[in-house]
């Protein structure tokens, strides 16, 4: 779907996330594909926190697509307490119903939130990142482009959509929407190419 | 704090190579190499400087990152079977302390002596080198500008002796912190910090003392 496309879907939208009736994986690879493709972008790594909170979300979206209630209530209640486990455990907290594509990698556990209306591919997500809601009550999540990067302690919150290639420093508090190969810095965030603040790409 | 056994500051003796200089020499004398038991010696005193820094509490999480490290050091520089196993061992033992405290020093990291992490959750020290008694609290992140895992040590930072570095900080890219340096909480450091100097903010700026 084109930046568009999600932004004109989530507006109409009576919530900020998903209703989660659906299987809202990336499309075009199976399940055990999908993990070993996050495996993969952990490094291998099957202890790897991010990879295990990633792995309970493609599950708890998989079982979506099962389309028997009978057959999906014990797989709803694995995905539960895999969720309850992951965010208890490791504080990476992604609600099924928040849409992730392909090759996210979350690179150090401990207070993750990520709540959005979209993700895309190849994101870099490090520790005590934040993205959701701008205040209580609030109604609309984050759409996040391809090939971001979220730096530690980062908070993306509200309307905004995040264009592809896009650098949140880290500690930036960013609640404007971010065009395409900018970056933002700062509390809160200051919007500059991203050639200048990282002198490269 | 009690004060920590002596060891002394001969250049072999560091915290990557924990030996006294009295056994290397004997070694370098007679053409062999230091004995196993002299290495083990020394990084049992190594361990007891970290505990002493810790106030003797051996549980907190911070103690049990360093000597975990340290002890993966040591196995690097130990051969055989015996070393590949205590490696295998230090590497599960830092992966568990990862998950439940969130602490993660990275294999490559260099750490000085009597180096105090304050508290636990999102401590992910990647750094090139750690001087000595250097403090870290909590929330503090050490890395590459990008997330990408640094296969060039070059890319990551490194903090010299003394450094203070305040809770929720981020010190990212191929940056010097400046020996006794203090770097203020929730700080975002990508340039050199000078000896001495405070840095504050997002992005950080050095403020007058």
């Amino acid at each position: 779907m084109t930046l568009e496309e999600l932004e004109r879907d989530r507006a109409a939208h009576p919530g900020p996330l998903r209703d989660g009736k659906t299987n809202e994986n990336p499309t075009g690879i199976s399940l055990l594909s999908l993990v070993a493709e996050d495996l993969k972008t952990h490094g291998g790594n099957v202890l790897a926190p991010g990879f295990l909170a990633l792995a309970v979300h493609r599950f708890g979206n998989w079982r979506m697509g099962l389309r028997s209630q009978l057959v999906r209530a014990p797989m709803t209640a694995a995905y539960r307490t895999a969720q309850g486990a992951v965010t208890t455990l490791f504080g990476i907290d992604i609600p099924y119903t928040s849409k992730l594509g392909r090759r996210i990698r979350i690179d150090h556990h401990g207070a993750v939130y990520i709540g959005v209306w979209s993700m895309g591919d190849d994101v870099i997500v490090r520790h005590s990142v934040t993205v959701g809601l701008v205040r209580r009550n609030a109604t609309r999540a984050p759409i996040i482009g391809n090939g971001v990067e979220l730096g530690p302690g980062a908070c993306v919150v509200g309307e905004i959509s995040v264009g592809d290639g896009c650098y949140v420093a880290g500690n930036t508090v960013l609640a404007d929407s971010l065009p395409e190969g900018m970056a933002a810095i700062g509390v809160p965030a200051r919007q500059v190419p991203k050639k200048q603040l990282l002198g490269e790409d | 704090m009690s004060s920590p056994p002596e060891m002394t500051t001969a250049p072999e003796l560091t915290p990557e190579r924990p030996v006294s200089p009295a056994a290397t020499q004997e070694a370098k004398s007679q053409g062999t190499s230091v004995s196993p038991g002299e290495q083990l010696n020394g990084l049992a005193n190594l361990l007891a400087e970290d505990l002493a820094t810790y106030d003797s509490e051996w549980l907190h999480p911070g103690f049990l990152a360093v000597a975990t490290h340290r002890v993966r050091k040591y196995a690097k520089h130990t051969p055989g079977l015996p070393g590949s196993v205590l490696a295998l061992a230090c590497r599960g033992a830092a992966q568990a302390i990862d998950w439940v405290w969130g602490i993660q020093i990275p294999e490559h990291v260099r750490l000085g002596r009597r180096v105090r992490i304050w508290h636990h959750g999102c401590v992910l020290l990647d750094a090139r080198e750690i001087g000595d008694d250097v403090h870290f609290r909590h929330d503090t992140t050490l890395g590459p500008v990008r997330g990408s895992p640094a296969t060039n040590l070059e890319a990551l930072p490194v903090i010299e002796n003394g450094a203070d570095i305040g809770s929720g900080a981020c010190i990212l890219g191929p940056v010097k912190v400046g020996k006794s340096a203090v770097v203020g909480a929730n700080t975002l450091v990508m340039k050199d910090v000078p000896a001495g100097a405070t840095i504050l903010g997002v992005p950080g700026r050095i403020i007058p003392s």
